[in-house]
């Protein structure tokens, strides 16, 4: 009697086990990202649009990747973020769960070959540019000038106020000085645009080039207008003219063609060369997925940025065409921008 | 313009908008009282948490935790020598040295009771200013923005110490510091100056490392040395309390209240930096000396070293807040983090803020306010026996205020050159403390010295030579000259004891 | 006239105004204007400096400056050994951090230093050490999500 009824227990035990095989599915592959931590490293520290753009990113991501890990932004300032793009680069493992943000004038940095530079922008594992940055010139509202060509004959010369070199406050109206002619004068040093937009409500300075995210409050303000545009572009400034159209020959159009081109991939976030694919697309996927969160863009709106998604394969190939610039038109470019 | 201001006050202490500020409080609290977590990085991170607030709470938050760091950050500086902020260096000076006599609780209650009145009367000069706030600061340009900067660099004159070496060593160190400014790109065409081919200087010496070296360091060796605890001197070895500090406050209130509109006035005007409101207000205090005897006990214990700095650094907060709310123009990072804040909860800075949204303004000032009188009244609470901390041995101090050293240092950047910095510049502030060299000067020449080169510029390429006759320029020039003029008066004056010790 | 440390101090000074005004050569006058106005009168003042300190300076001198001064209430040779100890362990503190990490680095750092210096007690030393690394972990790495390096042994070894 004793072996039957072990008999039956095993029985049913085996068969419960069977059960339970077939029933319960198999343990398929963990998630991608199932808890790990993602860590953004921002070339900057807070308080300025990089970071803001990371932090708000980072915010957002967990959602969209799979696994849902936790995100967290690191601040690695210096040397206007070659310091970071260096570390990520150079430093920091390919494991996926590193990413980078960094200024996007680092690609004309290695172009004009700037000091300092450990960095390929072509063998990053790029993630890509959530949002854009458009340049404007902006002059005060009480001047007289309102069409582009009136900056050709304006008498005294339009004083513009600039930060410094290597920065689109200072750049942009460079060439259009230099190369389609207009009479400004540029008065650089300022600590940074905010206090060139004082400069101007005080008069000191008549107008201001910069991204038009940080220009539009005080345009909406009515304090000043806008009169140039770069190549990147958005609803609000369309119908304004393009410096490349206000320069007649090609080669001073490819120069200005070059300055404007990091603007579409204008918040470049990547990952250190030989990151996986597998890690790359769930990144492509996710932020594809974050800029058409609701939410997220009512919050970017708010901070002022333009969203407009550039995927890490055609950032890559914009990165190469840039790099890939002709010399003679790079020996141009040189001259007037270093990244010293 | 009074109902708006009572009602904003009214604003302020709804419940809901209380605890939120309450919240703020308690953050900021840590933050201001440990040297390396910083308010900007700090309001950095609590920005998104403001995304779902109203307008009011949403400030009441963020400017609660802001007002308050200032206030603790001197708490550190007078224990133990560490600065808790950059702001609040300049306490260090005759904070410590009280703390050293045994004073620490009534240096505590000084600061702080200074603090709070520098805050009411910062908000209350701002309440008054704001009808002219706007045509104040567009009257200053860059030429006065200059010299701004030369008057903080005379300044220097005063904090040299007395005598004809005094002097010789106070420019000395004063050049220095504006030496050690140019480290870095220039401002105007971006080439690298003294960066001795590292990245890392590319953008300049950062001034939280070098202050946290500078200051902590030989104060560090100097306790190892000793072999006591902090308080060593203290006659008796009893301690102050902290409400002789409180009465000490009320005693020199004309002196605070002259170094709370100061410290508003520095702040209003963008441009010259909070780094300096301390030292001018410190200078000040010193200047206030009645004679030559009071002069030398500065640096050696004089509350009013404590006071000067205490009511200029909250005040001027207050004053920081008029360029970012009606221009839209920050005046320090902090600030920056906070004008996001105003674009999160879909305000726009400019001159609608003084009217059509004054009342949001108006809580503004007020939230400080209330903040800091939290704040330090919370604070009292245990500031006795913060004191106490200075009874403990040194060798058990002394690691952990190391620690302290070196995460400040780090914790700006991120990176270990930090501390580096932080070593070299310790070493440095030990040697010039051995041979009786005086560092305030080389610290406002550090801070000053890039206003003073970049401004210097834009004037001369913008006016050409006009600029000199422009009428505040020339007010300020007058101003430099009275400053130095004073300050060397004060110097001819040497102490007879040579003399009296020989004769006997 | 004798050649004191103090002099040490300003000469150095000297040597860097020097250094400084020699790298302006070739910057342009907007770049070298600045640095030039400024490393001028630094190097006439350290070489005045320099001079008077020569002569030495008694006590009148010492009272004038407005800073604090170190204490005196050690004998000087053991002020010595003690101010060179204690630039050795922050100097070796740094090391440290440098090779193993802020992480690991803290409690080590407390613990010797405690021990070794202090000469605390065991128990002192270790509790003490344990409370640094726990809150620098919760506040500094868990709260705050600094970035703190590996230490240069363990990135070395890849």
């Amino acid at each position: 009697m004793f072996a039957v009824r072990v008999w039956a227990a095993s029985l049913i035990i085996v068969a419960l086990v069977l059960v339970a095989l077939l029933v319960v599915p198999g343990q398929s592959q963990q998630p991608l990202f199932a808890g790990k931590t993602v860590t953004i490293i921002v070339g900057y520290n807070p308080g300025g649009g990089y970071d803001l753009v990371a932090r708000l990113i980072a915010r957002y991501l967990p959602k969209y990747l799979p696994g849902n890990p936790a995100v967290v932004v690191q601040n690695m300032p210096g040397a206007n973020s070659i310091i970071a793009a260096n570390h990520v680069y150079t430093v920091a493992k390919p494991d996926g769960l590193t990413i980078a943000a960094f200024n996007r004038n680092l690609i004309l940095g290695q172009l004009v070959k700037a000091p300092g530079i450990r960095f390929d922008m072509t063998r990053f594992a790029w993630v890509g540019s959530p949002a854009s940055e458009t340049t404007v010139l902006t002059i005060r509202s009480d001047l007289p000038y309102r069409a582009a060509t009136d900056l050709l004959k304006a008498d005294p010369a339009v004083i513009v106020g600039a930060t410094g070199p290597g920065a689109s406050t200072y750049d942009f109206p460079l060439l259009l000085k230099a190369l389609a002619k207009f009479n400004l004068r540029i008065i650089s040093g300022y600590p940074s645009s905010a206090d060139i937009m004082l400069a101007v409500e005080r008069k000191e300075v008549d107008g201001r080039a910069g991204s038009y995210s940080s220009t539009k409050p005080f345009i909406e303000r009515g304090l000043v207008r806008s009169i140039v545009r770069g190549r990147a572009s958005v609803p609000d400034i369309a119908q304004l003219p393009m410096d490349e159209d206000l320069v007649p020959d090609a080669r001073s159009k490819a120069v200005m063609r070059l300055r404007s081109a990091p603007e579409i991939i204008g918040r470049p976030f990547v990952a250190p060369p030989g990151t996986s694919e597998e890690y790359i697309r769930a990144y492509w996927d996710a932020f594809t997925k974050v800029a058409q969160d609701k939410e997220f863009l009512v919050e970017a709106d708010k901070a002022g940025l333009e969203i407009n998604y550039v995927r890490g394969d055609q950032a890559l190939k914009i990165s190469r065409d840039v790099l890939g610039a002709a010399p003679d038109i790079v020996k141009v470019f040189t001259q007037f921008f270093s990244f010293n | 313009m009074l109902e708006t201001f009572l009602q904003a006050l009214l604003e302020v202490l709804r419940w809901d908008a209380l605890s939120f500020m309450l919240i703020g409080v308690v953050v900021g609290f840590w933050v201001g009282l440990l040297p390396g977590i910083g308010g900007a990085t700090t309001l950095a991170l609590m920005l998104p948490f403001v995304y779902r607030m109203a307008p009011v709470q949403a400030f009441a938050f963020l400017l609660g935790m802001h007002s308050v760091v200032s206030t603790t950050g001197e708490i550190t500086s007078i224990l133990f020598g560490i600065p808790g902020e950059a702001t609040t260096v300049a306490t260090i000076l005759d904070g410590h040295a009280m703390a050293k006599n045994g004073q620490a609780g009534r240096a505590l209650g000084a600061s702080l009771t200074s603090s709070l009145i520098g805050a009411v009367v910062g908000a209350a000069a701002l309440a008054l200013a704001i009808p002219i706030v706007r045509p104040l600061v567009l009257t200053f340009g860059s030429p006065e923005f200059f010299m701004l900067a030369i008057v903080g660099i005379a300044f220097i004159a005063s904090l040299s110490g007395r005598g004809p070496r005094g002097l010789v060593r106070g420019f000395l160190t004063g050049c220095l510091g504006l030496l050690l400014a140019a480290v870095g790109q220039d401002p105007q065409q971006g080439i690298q100056r003294y960066t001795l081919q590292q990245l890392y200087l590319w953008n300049g010496l950062d001034l939280v490392p070098v202050l946290v070296g500078f200051f902590a360091i030989p104060e560090i060796i100097d306790l190892a040395v000793r072999g006591t605890a902090i308080a060593a001197d203290a006659p008796l070895g009893r301690l102050s309390q902290v409400r002789d500090g409180v009465i000490d406050a009320f005693r020199h209130i004309w002196l605070i209240i002259r170094c709370s509109l100061i410290g508003t006035y520095i702040g209003i005007i963008p441009g010259v930096g909070g780094g300096v409101a301390q030292w001018i207000a410190y200078a000040h205090a010193v200047q206030s000396a009645k004679t030559p005897a009071e002069r030398d006990g500065f640096g050696k214990g004089d509350v009013r070293g404590v006071l000067g700095p205490g009511a200029a650094v909250n005040s001027k907060e207050g004053g920081a807040l008029i360029p970012t709310i009606a221009f839209g123009v920050p005046g320090s990072s902090a600030m920056a983090i906070l004008l996001g804040g105003f674009f999160v909860v879909g305000l726009v800075p400019g001159p609608d803020m003084l009217t059509k949204h004054l009342d949001v303004t108006m809580s503004m000032v007020w939230t400080i306010v209330v903040a800091n009188i939290i704040a330090v009244v919370a604070s009292f609470v245990f500031l006795n026996r913060l004191a106490r901390l200075t009874n403990i041995r040194g060798a058990l101090l002394i690691p952990f205020l190391a620690l302290l050293t070196f995460l400040g240092a780090y914790t700006s950047n991120n990176s270990l050159n930090d501390i580096l910095v932080a070593l070299v510049f310790g070493s440095l502030g030990y040697l010039m403390v051995r041979y009786r060299w005086p560092r305030a000067p080389l610290v406002l020449g550090l801070v000053l010295g890039e206003v003073a080169e970049r401004y210097l510029w834009i004037s001369v390429a913008r006016y050409g030579s006009a600029w000199l006759a422009r009428p505040i320029v020339v007010l300020l020039i007058l101003l430099v000259v009275g400053v130095i003029g004073s300050s060397l008066r004060q110097q001819r004056t040497l102490p007879k004891r040579q003399g009296a010790a020989g004769a006997t | 006239m004798q050649l004191r440390p103090q002099s040490a101090l300003a000469i150095g000074v000297a040597v860097l105004a020097a250094w400084a005004l020699i790298e302006t050569r070739g910057w342009s006058i907007q770049t070298a204007l600045y640095p030039r106005v400024v490393a001028t009168p630094l190097l006439a003042l350290a070489l005045i400096e320099t001079l008077l300190s020569f002569r030495g300076e008694g006590p009148t001198e010492a009272a004038q400056t407005m800073d604090f001064s170190l204490s005196t209430s050690v004998t000087p040779g053991l002020a010595q050994r003690r101010t060179v100890t204690a630039f050795v362990w922050l100097a070796g503190f740094f090391m440290i951090v440098v090779l193993l990490g802020f992480s690991r680095a803290i409690p080590l750092f407390v613990f010797a230093y405690l021990k070794g210096q202090g000469k605390e007690s065991w128990t002192v030393s270790i509790v003490l050490a344990a409370l640094a690394w726990l809150v620098f972990s919760l506040l500094f790495v868990r709260l705050l999500h600094l970035p703190f390096a590996e230490g240069l042994l363990w990135t070395l070894g890849k």
